[in-house]
């Protein structure tokens, strides 16, 4: 019972999604305030936006407002599971941890702890493992270390964050590799054969996009060498091995090379746009929303559900980003992923 | 099956009588006007009476002003007494109207609008409850800032992180989403502290300046004025009362002239105007042609002529049925109407439609009550199945006299299936004990019912087509005269072998009344080209071979224009033919068996019944009579209703296919409050 009312409200949820003439018409909104009157009316977020003055509302508040629509509709769906509560369908718990933390790290690394704070989804704090104040008051990465020893995080991270000259990408990538130490160990809880393997797809499939993208932008932005950007790769891989990016690093054009890879069938399926992660995120989305229509698993419908919404919630920043720099609506939603 | 005759009434008349001539016309009740002709192209100096919208403005007037006084209009009211005829004289009403409750209503909006705001400032006093300091003073300091507002309750927390910052942060009243606050910071520091508190979602409550004491003190305050207010609300109300009473009967009548004057405003639309003369024309039913005259004539300088209508004529189509047939015409229109020149089914329908319904569902108890619920609902409401329901119930209540039924009960009237000359008549050597053990006679009977049915319908579509010179579909359609000796002849050869041994299917018998028909169906094209070019038109409009007219072939045709016709080669011919008399036999079959339903129905209500029986033997005293009165009341409605539907089913699929031409346009009387009379 409690397999098909998570797969069944997955899917019930999945019908109240944007639709692209929805999304036309967001794109020709003019303002934030109009873009929340409208969110405002559609069932996914008229609980979080019910109360907000649209002549009021900015930009950082709309943006925060949606973040907390998917993850109140994640919770919601989630009471309907009967299963642990701490286990592999808390992934979506687990993620905004493992980018909290992140975020805190990058923070805290910089010196504008503010900024993390100020950012802070609140309504998190209750279901993550650290607390959110404690953490960015955190002086420096040796302080967060200690903050963090209690929490599963303190033992694989103790040892780069007290290190005298710390790597905060090489901390970032072992928080990552947290995240999916965690979630292969409860699949391996959860399901056998081909629904394990499957489920691992669902993480790996992000692991080889992470991967691209951050050689992507290692190599464009940073002209950093192939064996630095070998240290950064999450060690999880599906389609598209370490040696594959090895030796397109090692090519005599690798930004070329890494570029062409994003549309390659290792990633991307869909060749819609010229830019690469758009046509990752296209591809990801019709998968998932595939996967959606046809799995009778409720980790997979749930997992699923969930990037499709975090697409509507990075299309609905795209038009709001859209509107308050005065894009033309055409050249937004080249950004979207429909 | 009657079609209203219809006759065609040329009008033209001095242009200054057009509006009386229209009026006229309205008045009638039985003058459905035409569109203007197409007169673009030709050298004739004509145009349209367009409609100037004379009234349009002044109704929207009288509407704003019955919003105003609160009255509420009637465009059906009765206006007779209302003297204006011209827009001057309606402009002067309204006008005085207007000059009466302008001041009144501007006041009353003026105050609503105040209340409403200062509802807002107190709802939002509300929130800061127990803040006991004079907002006048602290809104007056130079170098402190006070914030009012609310914050997400998630965003409090964060405050923790910030307590180096300048600002002193009070709470008030806390929500489900959001606590109502206070924050203060100096002047200097402002703009950091304001964006801070942004960032977390701070919103700001509109608190005027005009704001004196603690809040308890401010809000009194505001309560007193809102007091005031609502007295001069009333005061203003009660002057507007005043007005609508006096006014508001004679504004409603004035409102539906204006409507009625302007709705015939809209009828000039169809009129024509050449040589300063108007043109228009319309239908008119024959029975009513001299009255019709008579009315226009009484204008002065208009002329009617009548004509019959003819073949290239679009003639509106009016049924015409008795009372008994007349609900069904329901059905009828649903399907869509009958050409003009074709036939109205309706009687078909009616008598069809209750006999089915009742062989189908026959119970003499559950039949009256039908009965019954079909003729209150006729008398409580205007809804077009109840009378529709009140014949069924009877055809119903027959039947369950046939069938011996009354509430699922067969013991108390002797059923038809017993009587000796009928069950041995379907070789039972025995009187069947109850329905199932007759359910083969009940099968046979439903087959011949079918048979009948399909015959009669093949008759119809004859008598149709020839009547609209179609002779592909009268002669060598599937349900034209080749298709009706085939399935006839076929039906009456198989049927006297099986049932009385009379062995008819000879040689020359299946040769000349099955294969013959067949064979000329299969060649009907052939045929149909040769009579073609003998000058014999067979105007093959594909009509009543179970093909809905839907106008596709003409766009086709059209289409087609100016291309040289297909040539079929004759593989494809004899492919195409065979195909098409498959389909053809293969359909008699199919459409045959569908009646089989007829006795399946029957069946399964004995059934239905049977179980609640059973169960109410369950019971005793009351517990079973609350189950046979359950069963009985579930029974005639999920049966009664899905029985209902089926024979609409058979009725369109079965039926109508078989030989209605549709296309028919309804005829509506031009109506001077605009309401049109089908």
């Amino acid at each position: 019972m409690a397999n098909n009312a998570v797969t069944a409200k997955s899917r019930a949820v999945s019908g109240k999604l944007l639709t692209r003439d929805e999304y036309i018409s967001l794109l020709h909104k003019s303002s934030v305030g109009a873009v929340t009157s409208f969110l405002k009316t559609r069932p996914l977020y008229a609980a979080a936006f019910t109360d907000i003055d649209e002549n009021a509302v900015h930009r950082a508040r709309a943006e925060s407002l949606i973040e907390r629509s998917v993850f109140d509709n994640y919770i919601r769906i989630l009471k309907f599971h009967t299963g642990k509560k701490d286990g592999i369908m808390s992934f979506y718990i687990r993620r905004i941890e493992t980018e909290q933390l992140i975020k805190a790290v990058t923070a805290i690394a910089s010196g504008s702890q503010e900024s993390f704070m100020f950012s802070f989804p609140e309504y998190v704090t209750d279901y993550i493992c650290f607390d959110p104040i404690i953490v960015a008051e955190a002086k420096d990465l040796v302080t967060l270390s200690m903050v963090l020893a209690p929490t599963p995080y303190g033992k694989p991270l103790h040892k780069l964050l007290t290190d005298p000259e710390p790597d905060v990408n090489k901390i970032i990538t072992t928080i990552n590799v947290c995240y999916i130490q965690w979630a292969f160990a409860k699949i391996d809880e959860f399901a056998f054969g081909s629904s394990n393997a499957l489920l691992k797809d669902f993480f790996l499939r992000k692991t080889d996009a992470d991967n691209l993208l951050m050689c992507y932008r290692m190599k464009s932005a940073f002209k950093a060498d192939a064996d630095r950007i070998g240290e950064l790769l999450i060690p999880y891989h599906k389609r598209l091995s370490r040696k594959q990016i090895d030796e397109a690093l090692r090519t005599s054009d690798p930004v070329s090379v890494l570029r062409e890879m994003f549309v390659t069938e290792r990633v991307a399926t869909a060749r819609v746009s010229d830019i690469p992660e758009i046509n990752v995120n296209v591809s990801e989305y019709r998968y998932f929303r595939h996967r959606l229509a046809v799995s009778a698993n409720e980790v997979e419908a749930l997992y699923s559900l969930m990037m499709l919404m975090k697409a509507e919630s990075t299309n609905l920043f795209r038009i709001i980003e859209g509107i308050r720099y005065g894009l033309p609506p055409e050249e937004t939603e080249k950004y979207l992923i429909v | 099956m009657a079609i209203e005759k219809v006759s065609l009434a040329y009008i033209e008349g001095s242009l200054r009588k057009v509006n009386k001539t229209l009026k006229k016309c309205c008045e009638s009740g039985c003058f459905h006007m035409n569109p203007p002709p197409d007169t673009s192209g030709t050298e004739l100096a004509a145009k349209n009476l367009k409609d100037k919208g004379l009234y349009e403005r002044m109704i929207k007037r009288a509407k704003a002003l019955a919003d105003n006084l609160g009255v509420k209009l009637d465009e059906n009211a009765p206006f007779d007494e209302i003297e204006y005829n011209v827009g001057s004289d309606f402009k002067k009403y309204l006008d005085e109207l207007d000059r009466q409750q302008a001041g009144v209503y501007e006041e009353q909006v003026r105050i609503n609008s105040e209340i409403r705001s200062k509802s807002a400032i107190y709802h939002n006093l509300l929130g800061f409850s127990g803040f006991d300091a004079d907002f006048a003073e602290l809104l007056a300091c130079k170098y402190l800032k006070p914030r009012f507002g609310r914050i997400p309750n998630g965003s409090i927390k964060k405050l923790d992180f910030y307590t180096e910052k300048t600002f002193f942060f009070y709470q008030f009243e806390k929500k489900e989403n959001y606590t109502w606050c206070l924050y203060i910071t100096t002047t200097a520091e402002a703009n950091n502290i304001d964006f801070l508190f942004g960032g977390l979602g701070f919103e700001r409550s509109a608190l005027p300046d005009y704001l004196k004491g603690s809040t308890d003190e401010a809000a009194r305050k505001l309560l007193s004025e809102m007091d005031e207010d609502l007295v001069k609300l009333g005061e203003a109300d009660k002057k507007l009362k005043e007005i609508a009473a006096r006014e508001g009967d004679k504004l409603s009548k004035v409102y539906a002239k204006l409507v009625s004057l302007n709705s015939s405003y809209e009828l000039r639309a169809n009129v024509t105007v050449f040589d300063n003369s108007f043109h228009f024309s319309g239908y008119v039913p024959t029975k009513d042609v001299k009255r019709f005259t008579e009315m226009i004539n009484s204008v002065g300088d208009v002329t009617v002529n009548i004509r019959d209508v003819t073949a290239d004529d679009k003639a509106p189509v009016m049924l015409k049925n008795n009372w008994l047939f007349r609900p069904f015409e329901m059905f009828v229109k649903m399907y869509g109407l009958p050409a003009a020149n074709g036939m109205d089914p309706t009687p078909l329908v009616a008598i069809t439609y209750m006999l089915l319904y009742g062989m189908m569902f026959g119970d003499l108890g559950q039949g009256l009550c039908i009965m019954i619920l079909g003729i209150i609902l006729t008398k409580v409401t205007k809804a077009g199945l109840a009378p529709i329901i009140a014949r069924i119930g009877v055809s119903s209540s027959v039947f369950g006299i046939l069938y011996g039924s009354v509430f699922g009960n067969e013991e108390i009237i002797q059923p038809f299936f017993r009587l000796p000359k009928i069950y041995e008549l379907f070789g039972y050597t025995e009187a069947p004990h109850d329905v199932f053990k007759a359910s083969n006679m009940f099968l046979i009977l439903a087959l011949i019912v079918g048979v009948c049915l399909i015959l009669t319908t093949m008759i119809v579509n004859i008598i149709v087509s020839l009547r609209m010179g179609d002779l592909e579909s009268g002669i060598f359609g599937a349900n034209g005269i080749c298709g009706f000796v085939f399935y006839g002849s076929l039906i009456v050869g198989l049927g006297g072998g099986i049932a009385l041994g009379i062995e008819l299917m000879t040689p020359a018998y299946i040769i000349g009344l099955i294969a013959l028909p067949l064979l000329l169906i299969f060649f009907k094209e052939p045929i149909l080209h040769a009579l073609e070019s003998r000058g014999i038109k067979p105007a093959r409009t594909g009509k009543g071979s179970g093909v809905i007219d839907t106008g596709l072939k003409e766009k086709l045709a059209k289409m087609q224009e100016g291309k040289p016709a297909e040539k079929k080669s004759v593989g494809m011919f004899i492919i195409e033919g065979f195909i098409d008399l498959f389909e053809i036999c293969l359909s008699y079959l199919s459409n045959t068996m569908s009646y089989l339903r007829i006795g399946g129905f029957v069946l399964s209500h004995a059934g239905l019944m049977l179980v609640f029986s059973i169960i109410a033997d369950m019971f005793d005293g009351a517990g079973s009579v609350a189950v046979l009165v359950f069963g009985n009341i579930f029974v005639t409605g999920f049966e009664g209703f899905i029985v209902g539907i089926q024979v609409l089913r058979l009725e369109f699929y079965e039926l109508f296919s078989r030989f209605f031409k549709g296309g028919g346009i309804p005829f509506k009387s031009v109506s001077i409050n605009t309401k049109v009379q089908v």
